[in-house]
């Protein structure tokens, strides 16, 4: 039984070296009132064409049934949770609330995500060019992805501030997330045989997860 | 429960409220300061991942759009919007339990809201109002509260122990191991 030395302290250390830091915000380039520690808020109201009636709730179908079209979506890896809802009519609550017959269906959008928003539209713009196009392109008004100045002057013009804004664990980033979730299925096993292994079958054990575990950390 | 506002075992609820005449001014000041006493009410609420309340004045409108005719909102609407864990009724339920104190504070300045603000009248007024997701993203959908918050808890202390067990024989890290992890 030696020590963790040589490539297991190496490992050690890589794995300790690569933790994000603990404190710094990233979410800038929005109003406080967006913003809970690293999570920002953005909610955005689009007015619809008469033909995105029929062709949204398709889109919604889809988008729901073929991972693959929302495959860049998770892989862009800063949006914890997106919405998108067709708001056809204001429910109705009785007086003093008048009856309205709506002109336009509204396309209801909100983000939960990390990083700055700007940096947000810009990826939205530049890696989901198409995405954004299939789910904008049926809004008045919606200029294209791109260029992305008149795409950000957009949302800025149909989005509206939270009045308040909650996140759970504010400090957590959805890297952070995703890696703590992936290295609880990866701590698992270990966890579970610790106690039965011997102490180098352990600290080979141990080696081996913490040079996994380095990408999550 | 719709299959549209719902993503892995999370579920997405947005509801829109119209706010009674004259009321919008104090139920912002309202929501805007919420946080100033302490934590968000929201924190209350179990199983909940993230949640907003917006107001909205107007649907908005450019003469620059093509858009022929501007789409006026009779009255501004009070939206909220959670994510959380579960089913949609035993949360509201929850919900019309832990915010009992803010409810008639925020939906009471809103056209309908039952008079207390509370209990199964509330949730069934949220309800009323729920306006169905087309399309809810959840990158973790499956990961419920719980399992989110002990992760990362998980993470932060396999660093920290990674830290403090560097160079220590491996029988000792085994044993601190097991106590830091157990089974």
């Amino acid at each position: 039984m030696g020590q963790l030395t040589g490539r297991g302290r190496v490992r050690i250390l890589a794995a300790v070296s690569t933790a994000p830091p603990a404190g710094p915000i990233t979410a800038t380039g929005t109003s406080s009132r967006n913003v809970d520690g690293q999570a920002i808020a953005i909610t955005v109201f689009s007015t619809i064409k008469w033909w995105g009636r029929l062709y949204l709730p398709v889109l919604f179908f889809l988008a729901k049934r073929v991972p693959w079209l929302t495959e860049t979506l998770r892989k862009l890896s800063f949006i914890h949770f997106a919405r998108w809802a067709l708001v056809k009519e204001i429910p109705y609550n009785g007086p003093p609330q008048p009856r309205q017959t709506m002109r336009y269906a509204h396309m209801y959008f909100e983000s939960n995500f990390n990083g700055g928003w700007e940096e947000y539209i810009d990826a939205f713009s530049h890696i989901m060019t198409p995405n954004m196009k299939v789910f904008f392109g049926s809004s008045y008004g919606f200029p294209g992805p791109l260029p992305v100045g008149p795409f950000k002057d957009y949302i800025h013009a149909n989005e509206t501030e939270a009045s308040h804004y909650y996140s759970a664990y504010p400090d957590a980033t959805i890297t952070m997330v995703a890696g703590a979730l992936a290295l609880d299925d990866r701590l698992a096993p270990l966890r579970r045989d610790a106690a039965e292994l011997d102490p180098t079958a352990f600290a080979a054990a141990y080696r081996r997860l913490l040079t996994d575990a380095q990408r999550w950390l | 429960m719709k299959s549209s506002n719902v993503s892995g075992q999370a579920y997405g609820f947005l509801a829109m409220t119209p706010i009674k005449p004259g009321q919008e001014a104090g139920l912002r000041a309202y929501l805007e300061d919420l946080r100033d006493p302490g934590p968000s009410p929201m924190s209350r609420v179990p199983g909940t991942h993230m949640a907003r309340w917006v107001i909205v004045e107007r649907f908005n409108w450019d003469p620059f759009y093509d858009q022929p005719e501007p789409d006026a909102l009779a009255l501004p609407m009070l939206i909220f919007s959670t994510c959380f864990d579960g089913g949609l009724d035993g949360y509201l339920d929850a919900l019309c339990v832990e915010l009992a104190a803010e409810a008639p504070f925020i939906w009471g300045r809103c056209i309908g809201c039952p008079d207390p603000a509370a209990g199964p009248a509330l949730k069934a007024y949220l309800e009323h109002n729920q306006i169905d997701c087309g399309f809810f993203f959840a990158a973790y959908g499956q990961a419920t509260l719980e399992r989110v918050r002990a992760s990362l808890d998980q993470r932060d202390r396999l660093i920290a122990f990674a830290t403090r067990t560097q160079g220590l024989p491996p029988a000792e890290i085994q044993r601190a191991f097991a106590l830091e992890f157990p089974r």
